[in-house]
């Protein structure tokens, strides 16, 4: 039962490793034994995210990509494979978001969300699936949130975004299961993180009301995502797919009072 | 960061409806992930067996027969768990029946039963469990419900009923439990190979395993997309996991290992 999380000779993507949530599920899957390849927009972030994981002792490049562009996105898996030879894990963890009344938010705002968070995520699996189409075996996981089933304010391209990555993940774990390919979201609640802090830290009337919206009386860590990365990544879940696994202390059980 | 592990070393665990099946299988993993396990059925011969074969593995587990439906009995489940081993970490609530009828031929007897088992015996432990867990600090329940919880099946209509019910009993727990840091949370399975198929195979008679076997799996393949039944200890796989720290800040939800059948 033990090795049920463990990853050793398995090669993982994580796209959006370089810090935060990414580089969280980046550093449980090489702490678990998978070698790590960190896809980030911003090469030397990734290439930092790399050194770390590397001086712990796992191996781990950086290929600098942005998802959300076909070409870049199939080089990557090209040298993913010359570099490792197979890719078992895909996380798609890149994301972005805006924050804005729907009637300020730009065409240009949508369509940097859309580009990223759902066709960036198309993209990977697309060029990641193909290579595992053929190993007969695979694990995506796609980061979706609690905003793929709950309307938050200022944010409508983020949740329409993260509602169609619920679906595709549906749709492409129908599509591939008879490869034995699992497709899985996780949908995080809110996570604190170095990106987010300020945002969450800027209004404590905000943050007294957020925290009184989780059960679990707290917000989530990047670790308290890294357990479900870790589960969906491993053979502990081979019965598992075309499902979003919420990760939110509670967030998504409804209503606290009447 | 810390890698996680699956290790319950020190942890007490009750699984109910533990003599075969899916939870037996959950009896058994949660053992090898290191935890003390209290197994509890109606019948006591096979129960007995899957004690003794932890044990045999190295393992530490004890049976307790008992019929989770009545609330003394409940309680003695969990009173036992804390005679023998001092702690409740881990309530399994899985003893489960399902009776085969039509809507309109199901007896009233069928319903009580079903009713009673399911729903009742899950509320009975889990409140028995909780209020150990609440004086300890923590832990963890978990319910298995099913995919007929989320959506029908005919001839299934006491047994859907019951499970969409442990559903939302899961959610209420997990939201008035939440500040007792318990977490509750529900696994729904799909169908999964069965001991009546074991025992078909076991037997070995081709003309049986053909007509039977092939015969379901193939229906049921029909509409699971990654074309075969759950092992039990896939299911049990997902109890472990949300059973151990990884999964310390899931809570309310219902985890359907399913191979994709329904996706709800």
């Amino acid at each position: 039962m033990n090795t049920y999380f463990d990853l050793s000779k398995k090669v993982s993507i994580v796209t959006g490793g370089s810090r935060s949530i990414g580089l969280a599920l980046a550093t449980v899957l090489a702490n678990a034994g998978s070698d790590v390849v960190i896809v980030n927009r911003n090469a030397s972030g990734g290439d930092e995210a790399a050194r770390k994981i590397r001086e712990n002792g796992s191996s781990a490049i950086s290929i600098p990509a942005d998802v959300s562009r076909k070409d870049a996105i199939e080089e990557m898996v090209e040298k993913t494979l010359e570099q490792y030879g197979r890719i078992d894990v895909l996380v798609n963890c890149a994301g972005v978001i805006v924050r804005k009344p729907a009637i300020e938010t730009t065409e240009k705002d949508w369509d940097y969300i859309m580009g990223i968070n759902l066709k960036g995520l198309f993209l990977c699996c697309r060029a990641v699936g193909k290579q595992m189409i053929q190993q007969k075996r695979g694990k995506i996981i796609n980061i979706s949130s609690v905003a793929a089933t709950f309307g938050l304010m200022n944010r409508a391209p983020y949740c329409a975004s993260k509602a169609g990555v619920t679906q595709l993940t549906r749709a492409l774990s129908l599509e591939w299961a008879t490869y034995g390919i699992c497709v899985n979201a996780i949908g995080p609640g809110i996570i604190r993180t170095v990106l987010n802090d300020p945002y969450i830290k800027s209004d404590p009337e905000r943050y007294e009301k957020m925290i009184q919206k989780i059960p679990l009386g707290r917000f989530g860590k990047p670790e308290d995502l890294a357990g479900a990365a870790l589960f969906l990544a491993s053979n502990a879940s081979d019965y598992l797919t075309g499902q979003t696994l919420y990760v939110d202390g509670g967030y998504a059980v409804g209503c606290l009072d009447w | 960061m810390k890698g996680f592990k699956v290790d319950l070393t020190d942890k007490v665990a009750i699984v109910t409806g533990a003599r075969r099946g899916i939870g037996r299988a959950i009896a058994v993993a949660l053992s090898e992930a290191g935890a003390r396990v209290l197994v509890n059925d109606l019948e006591a011969e096979e129960l007995e067996k899957v004690a003794g074969e932890i044990r045999g593995k190295g393992g530490e587990s004890r049976a307790y027969q008992a019929d989770i439906s009545v609330k003394e009995q409940a309680e003695g489940l969990v009173g036992e768990a804390l005679r023998i081993y001092g702690r409740v970490d881990i309530m399994v609530n899985n003893a489960s029946i399902l009776r085969v009828a039509s809507f309109l031929e199901t007896r009233e007897e069928d319903w009580d039963a079903t009713l009673a088992v399911n729903l009742k015996g899950t509320f009975l432990c889990s409140q028995s469990a909780a209020r150990e867990m609440i004086r300890q600090g923590g832990g963890k329940i978990i319910n298995t419900a099913s995919n007929a919880g989320k959506v029908p099946r005919t001839n299934n209509a006491p047994y859907c009923a019951s499970k969409a019910g442990v559903i939302l009993l899961t959610r209420v727990m997990a939201l008035e439990l939440a500040k007792h840091n318990i977490t509750v949370n529900a696994l729904c399975p799909g169908a999964a190979e069965t001991e009546m198929l074991v025992n078909i195979q076991a037997k070995g008679d081709q003309k049986v395993l053909d007509g039977i076997i092939r015969g379901s799996l193939e229906n049921f393949r029909a509409g699971i997309p990654m074309g075969r039944l759950a092992k039990p200890e896939e299911e049990a796989a997902m109890v472990v996991y949300l059973a151990s720290e990884a999964a310390d800040h899931i809570t309310g939800q219902t985890l359907v290992v399913d191979g994709g059948q329904t996706m709800v």
